[in-house]
């Protein structure tokens, strides 16, 4: 048999079987994902014409569109989950009498406080002198109400993993017993079939896709294991909805590590569009180690940092490609969360890119280079 | 120089100990059987702990991204009375004492809320920890060069009445937020990357970069593992169930 029946042979056998299908809890083939991806480049490649090369520019090109709506969505959650959850967050003392849906800065124009936000004392206490401990009492109310309503939005994501698999925790529940490596010795010396009955036995798998903070989860997931279901549409929108109230609540908790959570899932979702992304798990990691970057992007308002927390953290296959990929991701989100007012004179000038860290934080009161380049302007 | 170094080891055995303490924490409450079982009843505890607790102090009961901010912030002005960010020499150990408990209570919610059933991340968390401590070391150093301006150790600080002439607290504080983020997370350049990103300063790059390596060799003497490697050893634990799913999957 010549090489290039050979050739030929892997060809048929691989590319035409174009979708691998993998188990829950198993890993994806790196080697096979990679070979008929090539398969498919090369058969794209050899595409004669105008419309071959165009479908060719259209499928490279498909990367960048896909981060560059990755980093748009990312960027615009991250927007409403900070503005819903300051306004809830201030409920707690009181609200604003004249709009009810302004948290407390905005409803006293700044001020710390004011006479239009009245608080929970004002309208609770049966006497005409105001009472302090109503305060506190509707402080510890609005917290405990705040942060069960986020647990149950939390336990509407109960997944039950059949007990054939046996792991003893896909979210961050440190208190889960790891298998002891004594059973498990004593487990592989039986046959296959017998150690199946045994791990159907065990008592199934309850995980939560949208409680902690999932970067260990994503992690797992961009080393290559398959977990179903953790990075769809609906633990997306329960994660979203529950963190705004999780974080209203005023626990001792950060919204920046279920962002990394959330901007995955946005990635994994938006994946679905391209045939070339969905069906090739390798390639889809590529992908979303790019919304991964953009999560922390957006949370933290620094691009770089991103892109450094994917290769760093989260990321096992990082070639330079991706690299910049993930780099693009990570400025597109940034850039959409410029405000409308000062989005001309960032764009010209190049600086303060993130419009959330407070002026008191920046070392320097005005940017540098805006003054001088506008005084160059203003020169010309 | 030193006292960045000294925050660093601070840092960073503030983050081991936490690893520590959350994974104490879920291998004892729990595992008690109606918690394990009902974890809305966990996440009722948590919040009726913190409802209590963290009303009466300011720094607990504001936003926990508006008191990193506030904790980094240089100062203005300068109060001599209440418990604002920027005292002057007589009120620094009032605003320390009160710092104090804030950093007590914060690191105590903290480990009690990590795991919970909830959306809940632990960067900042950590990172508002650290920046109390931060805060506590910073003002600290400021008393003593205020009390004893003529000392060797503080060079010559000029005693011109500010008080954050020759030491600014906001930058121990992020320097102390850095090192234990890192303890808790390992991350390394990331977070000193995002450190001057988050301040837009190049100025305190090497503070910063010193306090992120030092906290790191500290924290993984102590404690080898990172806060998501320990919940992905659960996860990943060989089990003879794995080998058998690949050998009978149809792929």
């Amino acid at each position: 048999m010549t090489a290039e029946d050979n050739q030929q042979k892997l060809s048929d056998s691989i590319y035409y079987d174009d979708r691998v299908w993998y188990d829950q809890y198993t890993s994806t083939d790196w080697v096979q994902d990679s070979i008929s991806d090539a398969f498919r480049l090369k058969e794209l490649r050899s595409r004669k014409g105008f419309r071959g090369r165009a479908e060719g520019l259209f499928d490279s090109a498909q990367g960048w569109i896909l981060v560059a709506l990755i980093g748009c969505v990312t960027a615009g959650i991250a927007y409403i989950v900070d503005v819903a959850e300051s306004v809830i967050f201030d409920l707690k003392t009181g609200y604003c009498s004249h709009a009810w849906y302004y948290g407390k800065k905005s409803c006293c124009g700044g001020a710390s406080t004011c006479d239009q936000w009245s608080r929970w004392s004002l309208h609770l206490t049966p006497g005409p002198e105001e009472n302090g401990w109503f305060d506190y009492a509707a402080f510890v109310f609005w917290v405990i109400f705040l942060s069960v309503a986020a647990c149950l939005i939390t336990l509407q994501t109960k997944t039950v993993i059949s007990s054939a698999i046996s792991l003893s925790t896909l979210d961050e529940n440190l208190a889960a017993q790891a298998p002891a490596s004594g059973e498990a010795r004593k487990d592989s010396v039986g046959s296959p079939m017998g150690r199946f009955a045994k791990a159907a036995q065990r008592p199934p798998m309850v995980y939560y896709p949208a409680a902690g903070s999932g970067v260990a989860e994503v992690k797992v997931i961009l080393s290559g294991f398959i977990i179903r279901g953790y990075l769809g549409l609906r633990t997306l929108i329960f994660k979203t909805l529950g963190l705004i109230l999780s974080v209203a609540s005023g626990l001792s908790l950060g919204k920046e590590g279920p962002f990394v959570h959330i901007a995955t899932c946005v990635g994994n979702v938006a994946c679905r569009m391209f045939e070339k992304y969905h069906v090739n798990d390798a390639k889809r990691r590529e992908i979303l180690s790019a919304s991964a970057a953009s999560g922390v992007a957006v949370a933290f308002g620094s691009p770089i940092g991103g892109v450094l927390f994917s290769l760093e953290e989260v990321s096992y296959y990082f070639p330079p490609k991706t690299l910049f990929r993930t780099f693009f991701c990570c400025i597109v989100s940034s850039l959409d969360l410029l405000t409308p007012e000062n989005m001309l004179t960032d764009i010209f000038t190049g600086c303060s890119i993130v419009s959330k860290v407070p002026q008191s934080l920046r070392n320097e009161q005005d940017c540098p280079f805006r003054s001088s380049l506008l005084d160059g302007l203003a020169i010309l | 120089m030193i006292i960045f170094i000294l925050l660093g080891v601070l840092g960073g055995t503030l983050g081991a100990l936490f690893i520590k303490a959350s994974r104490l924490w879920a291998t004892t409450f729990r595992r008690i059987p109606s918690i394990k079982k009902y974890p809305v009843l966990e996440v009722f505890i948590v919040a009726l702990v913190t409802g209590l607790v963290s009303f009466w102090n300011r720094y607990t009961r504001i936003p926990v991204s508006e008191l990193l901010f506030e904790l980094a912030s240089p100062c203005n002005s300068f109060s001599s009375s209440g418990y604002g960010l920027c005292p002057t020499e007589e009120n620094i150990p009032n605003v320390i004492g009160y710092l104090c408990i804030a950093f007590v209570i914060k690191s105590a919610l903290t480990v009690v809320t990590f795991g919970i059933k909830l959306p809940a991340g632990i960067y900042v968390p950590s990172m508002v920890v650290g920046g109390l401590l931060g805060r506590i070391v910073g003002h600290t150093v400021q008393f003593l060069t205020l009390k004893y301006p003529q000392l060797e150790i503080f060079g010559n600080c000029p005693a011109n009445g500010n008080p954050e002439s020759c030491v600014v607290p906001g930058v121990y504080a992020l320097v102390a937020a850095g090192a234990t983020m890192t303890g808790v997370t390992r991350l390394s350049v990331t977070l000193a990357v995002i450190l001057f990103e988050l301040t837009g300063s190049l100025e305190h790059v090497l503070p910063f970069s010193i306090g992120v390596l030092v906290s790191k060799w500290t924290a993984d003497a102590l404690e080898p593992l990172s806060i998501y490697v320990s919940c992905l050893l659960l996860i990943t634990n060989p089990n003879p169930a794995n080998t058998i799913n690949r050998i009978y999957s149809p792929t």
